[in-house]
Formats: C-alpha cells, structure tokens, sequence
C-alpha cells in the first residue's frame, strides 16, 4: 500500500488509486458497501474518477460513477481519522467487495 | 439514455398505499404486467427474484428512494416503473428512513450494463433538488411523466 499523505492548509489530504476488479463494475452493492463504511468517518471522503469528483458517502453520487471493470479511481480523505478511511476503502475494493461482486439477480 | 426510454408510462403508480417492502415490490411488478411489459405468467419469478436481491442488500438507498431491481429472462430491454408512497414504506433503507419514491427495475439478463445506465441516468436525476421536489408533489402520472420529460430535455435547471 502506499498511501500518499500531504498537507494543504493544515489539513491532512489523504489519498489513493485503486482499481475496479469487479466483473460488471462498481454496481450498487459495492457502491452501498462504500457508503456504509465512508459514512462512519467524520472525514470528507470523495472518489475521483477522470475529471469528476463524487462525495462518497452519498449513493446518488456514487450510483453517478459510471466505473466499469478495470477503471482507475482515486480515493481522497480529508480530516479526522482520514487515513485511516482511506486504508479501510483500499481495503474494500482489494478484496473486492468480499462476496459484494456476485452479479445481482 | 433518457428515463422515458425506459419507462413505462402506464405502468406508474403515482399513489402508492403498502404496508410492506414485499407489497410495494408486487403492486409495481403487478403494474407492469397489466400493461403488457412482462408477461402474466412471469410476474411470481420477477418479484421472487427482486426479493431475493432484497435479501442481499437494501436498495433502499436512503433520502426516502428505493431501486428494487433484477436481472429477469422475460424481458429484452430495461424496463421500469415509478411509484409515489406518500406515507412512506419501511424498506430497511442506508439511512433507516422510510421510502417515499421507488423506482422498479426488470433488465435483460445478457446485457448486464442496461440496469447500471438505469441507475445511473436516475441518480443524475435525483441529485437535482428541483426534480426530487417537484417528484415528491406529484399526484397523477401525467405529472410524473411531464417530470421526466422536463428531466431529460434539463429543463429543470
């Protein structure tokens, strides 16, 4: 992992690419798993995807990300505990979802 | 994609009365099954398997807005219906809030794609605070369908 941590007015701005390993993309169980886990950050957490930035602890945001398997996204936290957020994400999308890529029925 | 692609005009239930996820699920899939969208003897398999997909996970996705959806055999584009609760459905949402818009999705099994540019084309949507406003004040599917047309010409600025 190598989590790039840099500071801009004071603020820790943590951030990281992962890749979209997932057969049919980041559909909406992965997009709910990463809501459910940005939202226990009090940090500011946001995906970047090409030139669209998306708040990732909102599901209308993240249903608007369009990412197919292979895409690159970039993970951004800012704030309390945001490395940590970033990690515990990283993590999510390694292991891809858990059981989250069976395709829905 | 635009949402009046996909749909179905007659099959919108502008005022839904349920007390249960289940029955939300089955007044929509009934719905479209008596405009001739899905076929009669199909409509238990579809809402089985949108229950099941329940199950996995709640398409409750919080801010009162549901997106039951599946995969289904019987149908060979996207199809969907809207319904309006104005007294809300327990759907065990992200945000433990009760259910105000549902949105149904049925999509062909071998285009895997045509769900996810549903969901996305809705959410565009739903991210504009005129289209969910104007969407919740609904009260007659000529309303709803008007909504959906001004959304996809981005007239709702």
């Amino acid at each position: 992992m190598n989590i790039v941590m840099h500071v801009v007015s004071k603020t820790p701005v943590c951030q990281q690419a992962v890749t979209v390993n997932l057969k049919n993309g980041l559909h909406l169980r992965p997009q709910s798993q990463i809501a459910r886990l940005a939202q226990q950050f009090d940090c500011d957490v946001n995906i970047r995807i090409d030139d669209r930035t998306v708040n990732a602890k909102s599901m209308f945001d993240l249903m608007t990300l369009k990412a197919a398997q292979g895409a690159t996204l970039n993970l951004e936290a800012s704030g309390a505990n945001a490395a940590e957020a970033i990690r515990q994400l990283v993590e999510l999308f390694e292991s891809n979802f858990e059981d989250g890529d069976s395709s829905s029925p | 994609m635009k949402l009046t692609d996909f749909v179905v005009a007659d099959a919108i239930l502008p005022d839904l009365s349920v007390d249960t996820k289940e029955g939300a699920i089955r007044a929509m899939v009934a719905s479209l099954k008596a405009c001739g969208s899905i076929p009669g003897e199909e409509e238990e398999g579809i809402v089985s398997a949108i229950l099941k997909r329940e199950e996995l996970g709640s398409t409750g996705i919080g801010n009162g807005v549901a997106v039951p959806h599946t995969k289904h055999p019987s149908v060979d584009r996207l199809i969907a219906t809207i319904a309006l609760s104005k007294d809300g459905v327990d759907f065990a949402s992200l945000d433990g809030e009760s259910v105000h818009i549902l949105f149904l999705l049925v999509s062909p099994p071998d285009r895997p794609g045509d769900h996810l540019r549903g969901l996305e084309n809705i959410s565009r949507h739903l991210r504009n605070q005129n289209f969910c406003n104007f969407l919740t004040q609904a009260t007659t599917s000529k309303q709803i369908l008007d909504l959906l047309n001004e959304a996809d010409s981005d007239e709702l600025g």
